[in-house]
Parts: C-alpha cells; structure tokens; sequence
C-alpha cells in the first residue's frame, strides 16, 4: 500500500538515540523503522555515521531535520541541503521532513523550532522555499506542525488552514505531530479535535507522539514521558479522520530503554489496528 | 509613521528579544529591540493569552535558549562546566553565546571558540588553565567526529629506503590531534561517557603534549613526554623526516635512534599516519 507520493506505510518506529546504539546494535530488535535526526549526522565521519549505516542495512531510514528554517527570511543554505541529500541517499531515507518554523535570521542560529504568523504572505514565502528545497533534494519533503508558545497578532488564517493550502501549493504532505497539536491547543486555547478535522484526508504521510509537561501556565513540549491518554485519544481521532500512516514515537529527555519506548510505538499499532478493524467491520 | 510589521523586521526582533541573556522583557526593552520594534507596539506582533502576558510568551523561548546553549555546551565541554561549577558555566555560557552566537545549522559547531574565548574570559590567573582544558576537550570532539580514513601500514613504512627515508613526510589520518597544554589540564579532563581510554596521567604543572587519534571507532588518549611529542609535532605539521629529526638531535641532544624507533611503531600501531610521501613540495 503506497500513499500519493509512491511512499509504503512504513508501520510503527522508533527514535534513533545514542543511548541505544549498543541494544540496537547487540540485539537488532524487530522494529519497523528508525527515524534518524538529521543533524546529528551531517558533520560526523566518525561512530554515529558508522551506526546510521549499519542501522539502514537492516531497517527502513526516515530522517528528520531541524534546521531547514522554512520560514526564515534569511536565504536557503544550499550547504546545508547539499548535505542532507548526500545522507538522504547514503542512507536510502524513505522520505525527509523538517518543521514548520524559522530558526534563526541575520546569519545566527538559535536552535529552536520558533513559530510564524499565518498570512497569505508567509504562506507564500515558505511554499516558495519548500518547492526550491523539493527541487534541490529531488523528492518530497515534509513539514511537520511545530509545538507554540505564543500566537501572532497578524495570523489572518489558523494553522490547519495554513497547512492545507501549503500542502495544495507546494505538493506536499504532513509529518502530524499529535502531541504538539494538543500542546497548542491548551496554550492557545483551541479545540484540538477541530483543528484535526480541518486538516486534508491523504495528506499525513507520518504521525510523531510524545509527551508533554504541565507547567501551570502552559504545557511544554518535553519529549520526557509517556503520551497522556488525551493525546492518544487525539491520535485514535487522527488516524479515523486522515487516515492510517507510519508512526513515531519520540522520547528525547529522560529516555527509558529501549523496550519501554518501543513498547509505546507498538502501543499505537494496536490502536491504529483497532480503528481499521472498525472501519472494516462498518463497511 | 511606523514601518509595516514584514515578516523580516519579525523575525529579527523576536531574535533580538529572546537571545537577551537577561528576560524576554529586558530584551523588549533593549536598544537593539527597539531599533527595530517599538515597545508600544508589541501587542501589534504578539498576542497575551488569558494566562500570560506578551512578555512572558516570549519569555517561554527566551528561558528555553539559553538552556539548550548551555546543554550543547556542557555536552562538548563536560570537565570545563564541572572545573567552573554551575553557576560559573552559566555565565561562561551567557557571556560567549552572546560573542559567539550560533551561525551553524549544527550545535556541533557551537563550542569552535570556546579555548580561544576561556583564554580571556575569568580569573586572570585561571584563564591559562581553562583555555587548555577547553582545547583537550574540542580535540576530543573533533577526532570523534573525523571522517575515517585507512592508516598507513608499517609494510609500507618499511619498504622505503634509508635514503628516501630522508625526504619522507607524513601525514596524520583525519581523527587524530596533538594538544601542547599545561599537564595540570590533563588532572581535569575526565569523560568517561566518551569512552576514552587515558593510558596516563601526568602529574605537575609543566607543558606536555596530549595526542589523540581514532582506530577503529575507539578514540584514545596519550600524554607525550618532551622529545616524542616535539617529534611528532614537527612531522604532523608536514616537515620532512631527515629535517625534523635534525631538529631533534638539536633540541634534545639525549634522544637515542632506539627511542625514535620505538616511537614511530607505536605512532604507526596507533594509526596516527594515513600517508607517507617523498613528494618534497606536497
């Protein structure tokens, strides 16, 4: 079964972080595929690349950046995508994605995933960009909907609705980070649900989950604990609503071993499973 | 007139605003955020929430930056944030993201300045120590992250003549960096997460070099006594053999050729050299 873009379901992946290398590398686990962070490999001839290779002999490669900076004003680093093609074929990387944001401008780099207003304008400049990017690296590229803090007075349209146009004029598709849907949902105060059902059916090409933080005030992005069971709620409504696709389950800060991560994507091929088994039962 | 809120003149002040070493809202206030936005005008770009103000949104990133900073970092640069302490690396920290912002779509390359920087940074009488730490450590980093590139056989080494071995020059393999640094440096740098393997320590305060080079995919560490690590300076840096070992003789009129010998098996065990020319302008 292939999507739009040629593309399979990959099934259900896991993160590729240091802390696992050696029980990847000793006991090669039955996982149906690894998502790399892109960056972490772009400079490196030395172990980690050593790993990524031997890691993408064995299971399917899909790489996430966070550096594209999309939404910047500053231009394209062509260095920097002349590089990730280079890996993207290394490693036969079934697809690339990045987020939707702006890292940095004026030459700097602030390494954060930080969030624009939604005008007819920015939505030019980034399907402007992402279709130089696509053409560059010569295959689709990805945007996943980033994690917000803080919302622009400008925004003439919401982010699903910005989405689905960027997706309609640069031929693209969704990297759906569920968990970061509901975390702007609660720091903006929208209905999360909703903002699933405005999104294009066929267009989610992979699902992130992860957990989030409580601060109080707003909830934050962590990456540390298991998903909360609202956003396994939102994921089961995603996969009824746009369809079933490769999922990732991240967990960058406090990682548990490997097991216990994996146990979580397996978690969510239950639950996809469960939705299709409805939808069949209903036809 | 005020001038229309582009997506650049945006962006570059909510730059401006969360890399204020301070808070979101001292860098809202800052000369170099209102050259591009005024103050009364923030509610114009940002929108308050029902629990938090425009400031302390933008106060969310702003806390955020630095910790990831700091984070990479600590991460390059373990045993100098543990010699320095918490609070002391966070200002160290504070202080060199704001000479030295990121300009890499990699952190890795964040730390580049760091032993260049800790040369001027601090205690005056401290600085010397830190700055030679820092560069221990980036070696590290770099001979980590060094493309692999085959290491020179000792057949080939021994197949050259006595005379061409006169003219020889050498090149190191990609993973491999020689530090001369105060030895007391060497008392701080501990990684054990990096799974170096130290074959020694030197104790005292004089100048050692520190040579490290990957073999593979394991780095390790070797302190060089005087002669052996000027020899092996002089012939990383492209100096043909004959003259080098001249140098040698002048320098340290001690050295035995049975120690020179004994030198260059374990450079070559260790895998320190990928090339060996007679070329005599490489």
């Amino acid at each position: 079964m292939t999507n739009r873009w040629g593309l399979p379901h990959l099934g259900y992946g896991v993160g590729l972080r240091t802390v696992h290398y050696a029980e990847i590398l000793s006991r090669w686990p039955a996982v149906d595929f690894f998502e790399a962070i892109t960056e972490n490999f772009l400079d490196t001839g030395g172990r980690p690349l050593h790993i990524l290779d031997r890691v993408a002999e064995r299971y399917p490669v899909v790489l996430h950046g966070v550096s594209l900076s999309i939404g910047s004003t500053d231009p394209l680093d062509l260095d920097y995508l002349a590089k990730v093609n280079r890996l993207a074929r290394r490693v036969k990387a079934r697809w690339v994605t990045d987020h939707l944001c702006w890292t940095g401008v004026a030459g700097k780099n602030v390494h954060d995933l930080l969030p624009l207003p939604y005008t007819e304008g920015v939505l030019a400049h980034v399907a402007r960009r992402l279709r130089t990017v696509m053409d560059f690296l010569e295959r689709p590229v990805f945007l996943e909907n980033p994690s917000t803090y803080l919302q622009f007075t400008q925004s003439t349209m919401t982010e699903p609705e910005f989405l689905s146009e960027l997706c309609e004029r640069a031929g693209t598709g969704l990297l759906l980070d569920v968990n970061n849907v509901y975390v702007s949902a609660v720091n903006h105060g929208f209905d999360p649900v909703s903002y699933i059902d405005a999104l294009p059916r066929g267009r989610v090409v992979q699902y992130h989950l992860a957990g989030h933080t409580d601060k109080g005030t707003h909830v934050l992005d962590t990456h540390s604990t298991r998903p909360r069971d609202e956003v396994w709620d939102l994921y089961a409504h995603a996969v009824e609503r746009l369809g079933e696709a490769a999922t990732l389950y991240e967990w960058d800060e406090d990682i548990p071993d490997f097991a216990t991560v994996h146990a979580e994507a397996l978690k969510a091929r239950g639950l996809a499973a469960g939705i299709h088994r409805e939808e069949v039962a209903v036809a | 007139m005020p001038e229309p809120l582009t997506l650049d003149l945006v962006e570059r002040w909510m730059q401006t605003v969360l890399v204020h070493p301070e808070s979101a809202e001292a860098g809202i206030q800052s000369s170099p955020a209102r050259a591009l936005i005024d103050p009364g005008r923030v509610s114009e770009v940002v929108l308050a929430s029902g629990h938090l103000t425009v400031a302390e949104r933008l106060g969310i990133y702003q806390e955020m930056y630095l910790l990831r900073m700091r984070d990479a970092l600590e991460s390059d640069y373990p045993n100098l944030a543990r010699h320095l302490g918490p609070h002391r690396f966070w200002h160290f920290v504070s202080d060199y993201v704001e000479a030295h912002p990121s300009r890499s779509y990699t952190l890795n390359r964040l730390g580049d300045h760091v032993p260049a920087f800790a040369a001027t940074w601090g205690k005056r009488k401290e600085r010397g120590l830190i700055s030679d730490l820092s560069r221990l450590e980036l070696a590290l980093t770099r001979v980590f992250d060094a493309p692999e590139d085959p290491p020179v056989s000792p057949e080939a080494l021994a197949r050259l003549t006595p005379e061409a071995s006169t003219e020889l020059r050498l090149s190191p393999v990609a993973a491999f960096a020689l530090e001369r640094v105060r030895s007391a440096s060497l008392r701080l740098l501990d990684s054990p997460e990096r799974e170096v393997v130290p074959r020694e320590a030197v104790p005292g305060s004089r100048h050692v070099h520190v040579l490290f080079v990957r073999k593979g995919g394991q780095v390790s560490r070797r302190t060089l006594e005087g002669a052996e690590g000027h020899l092996l300076e002089a012939l990383t840096s492209g100096i043909p053999l004959g003259r080098a070992l001249t140098r040698l003789g002048r320098r340290h009129r001690t050295t035995r050729p049975c120690e020179v010998e004994s030198w260059f098996r374990e450079w070559v065990e260790e895998g320190v050299f990928s090339a060996a020319s007679l070329d005599p302008d490489p």
